[in-house]
């Protein structure tokens, strides 16, 4: 087992299910994209390259701007098994290419988790922030003052024509994207949640499942971020942001309201066999938890069921997936193994136990 | 384009192998990287590779305006193909170019974001020696040291004034 801190903590900050609209709106995140105009973008970059400019970063947290930011650890990923990365992934501090590539790769993280910066990804560097709530102002600040501290080391490629100079097209300007992860079962149980989301495409954002194609996402989460980087200003990309999150939190909180008047009925059946076969499943597949937890959560922020936190429901989420099982299990587990551990976890979980 | 790996679905993300100690890029569809990774594809991070396919097809590349960056090599036509500069050069080196491409995918070709530069301006408003003195001040009060206190807040009413006057 690696010795990183960020492998053997199971929760990130950002799962605390605390900051404003926590109930609906799970997380924020912003994430810069930057580069340095000394090297290739890292799809050029040669191995002993890569090398190089990951040595460069490493050294920044040795430095006295460093350190005063936060208590950043720096990571070789290339050192690093592939099983072990896959907690990252599932704990969405690097990406899934992060996590595969082979190539000199690396990552700073905090000891809270709510900062991050990956190291020769798609760009030199991808500095991130994620808070729990609806807290996208707080994440920006944080990406910022991280940007400020790594380019006095690392100057930035940024030109006053074309913004932050960045691999893909779709980046170049700000290479900033702010998102929110939502968690909207009453647009989906009404049939709304099509409608409402395709919508956003005009006003510059996207919406689409956290995990899956389309927009029915597992779980009936989703994600919302800012498509373009130009014309606008990071501080009119935010305020955009949480103007349109704010209308889809209203739009789901109203769609609730109308389920309890309406379908209570209906309602209450969804809550209660979820409640029931979480509590007592002895073999859980993870299509099967993802649907049960999003009727759970629902009862819970209705007061249909009592004795729930938004923070538990963010750990159960994480127990839908496979790798985190594993580790807790410190071995591999077979299809039924991953089931029963899943089933177990959350059963005691649910009747009072803390198996995080 | 297609996945590398099974030659089935579209490709959505790339990944870099090593073969020969030289780095090899293959690109690999949403089912294939699940099952190397052993767990979901959360759309939270990835940054899909999908996205541009096609896109590029209603920009026609004409051979004779065919420009190649001096630094890193890349050809506009295979920067079209691909959908990724090859290095911060190759922006210079596009140029005119780039416009509608950007007017395109941001409905605008204008940069209104911040500049590194507000970074630097920030830090040496923090060095403002107003804020010096206040700080010291702060300090002389803590332990209780009067008489540097008044002296100090003599100091900065006097560098106020003279801002205001200016």
């Amino acid at each position: 087992m690696s010795e990183y801190r960020a492998f053997n903590n199971i929760s990130s900050y950002w799962m605390e299910g605390t900051g404003s609209d926590a109930d609906i709106v799970i997380s924020s995140r912003v994430r810069l994209a930057r580069n340095s105009p000394e090297y290739p973008f890292p799809d050029h970059m040669t191995l002993q390259q890569e090398r190089d400019f990951l040595n460069r970063v490493q050294a920044i947290p040795k430095t006295k701007a460093g350190n005063h930011l936060d208590d950043l650890e720096f990571i070789d990923l290339s050192l690093i098994p592939k099983e072990e990365k896959m907690v990252l992934v599932e704990k969405h501090q690097i990406s899934p290419q992060l996590a595969l590539s082979q190539g000199a790769t690396g990552l700073l993280i905090n000891a809270a988790e709510t900062l991050s910066v990956m190291i020769n990804e798609e760009d030199h560097i991808r500095i991130q922030s994620i808070y729990p709530g609806l807290s996208v102002d707080q994440c920006w600040e944080k990406a910022a003052a991280a940007d400020e501290m790594i380019s006095r080391y690392i100057p930035p490629a940024f030109s006053p024509k074309w913004g932050y100079l960045t691999s893909c097209p779709t980046n170049t300007g700000t290479g900033m994207r702010a998102s929110v992860m939502l968690h909207l079962p009453a647009l989906v149980y009404t049939k709304q949640a099509k409608n409402t989301l395709d919508s956003l495409g005009k006003y510059g954002f996207t919406c689409r499942g956290l995990y899956g194609e389309g927009t029915d996402g597992k779980g009936n989460l989703f994600q919302i971020s800012n498509q373009i980087t130009m014309g606008l200003s990071e501080q009119e990309i935010i305020e955009g942001l949480n103007g349109i999150v704010g209308e889809i939190v209203a739009k789901e909180r109203e769609m609730r309201k109308r389920l309890l008047e309406k379908d209570r009925v209906f309602l209450e059946d969804r809550v209660f066999r979820a409640e029931a076969v979480l509590k007592n499943a002895r073999l859980l597949d993870s299509n099967e938890g993802f649907t049960l937890f999003s009727a759970l959560r629902l009862g819970s922020d209705l007061k249909l069921v009592q004795g729930y936190t938004a923070k538990e429901f963010n750990q159960l989420l994480l127990l839908m997936q496979p790798v985190i099982l594993e580790k807790l299990n410190r071995k591999k587990l077979t299809r039924n193994e991953m089931m029963k551990c899943r089933a177990d976890l959350i059963r005691n979980k649910l009747n009072g136990g803390d198996p995080l | 384009m297609l996945c590398e790996k099974c030659g089935m679905k579209p490709a959505v993300m790339k990944i870099d192998l090593i073969v020969n100690n030289e780095k090899k890029a293959q690109y690999i569809c949403e089912d294939c990287a699940e099952k190397m990774m052993g767990t979901y594809l959360s759309f939270d991070t990835l940054n899909p590779f999908s996205l541009l396919s096609g896109f590029f097809n209603a920009f026609p590349v004409e051979k004779h305006t065919e420009t190649q960056c001096p630094v890193c090599g890349t050809t506009y036509h295979r920067f079209m193909d691909r959908g990724r500069f090859g290095c911060a050069h190759c922006y210079e080196t596009f140029g005119s170019q780039l416009e509608p491409i950007f007017k395109k995918l941001h409905f605008s070709s204008e940069y209104k974001g911040r500049a590194p530069e507000d970074a630097r301006l920030r830090m040496r408003k923090e060095e403002d020696p107003v804020a010096k003195l206040e700080r010291a001040l702060k300090e002389a009060v803590a332990i209780e040291d009067y008489e540097t206190a008044a002296n100090l807040k003599k100091e900065i009413e006097q560098k106020r004034g003279d801002r205001g006057n200016e």
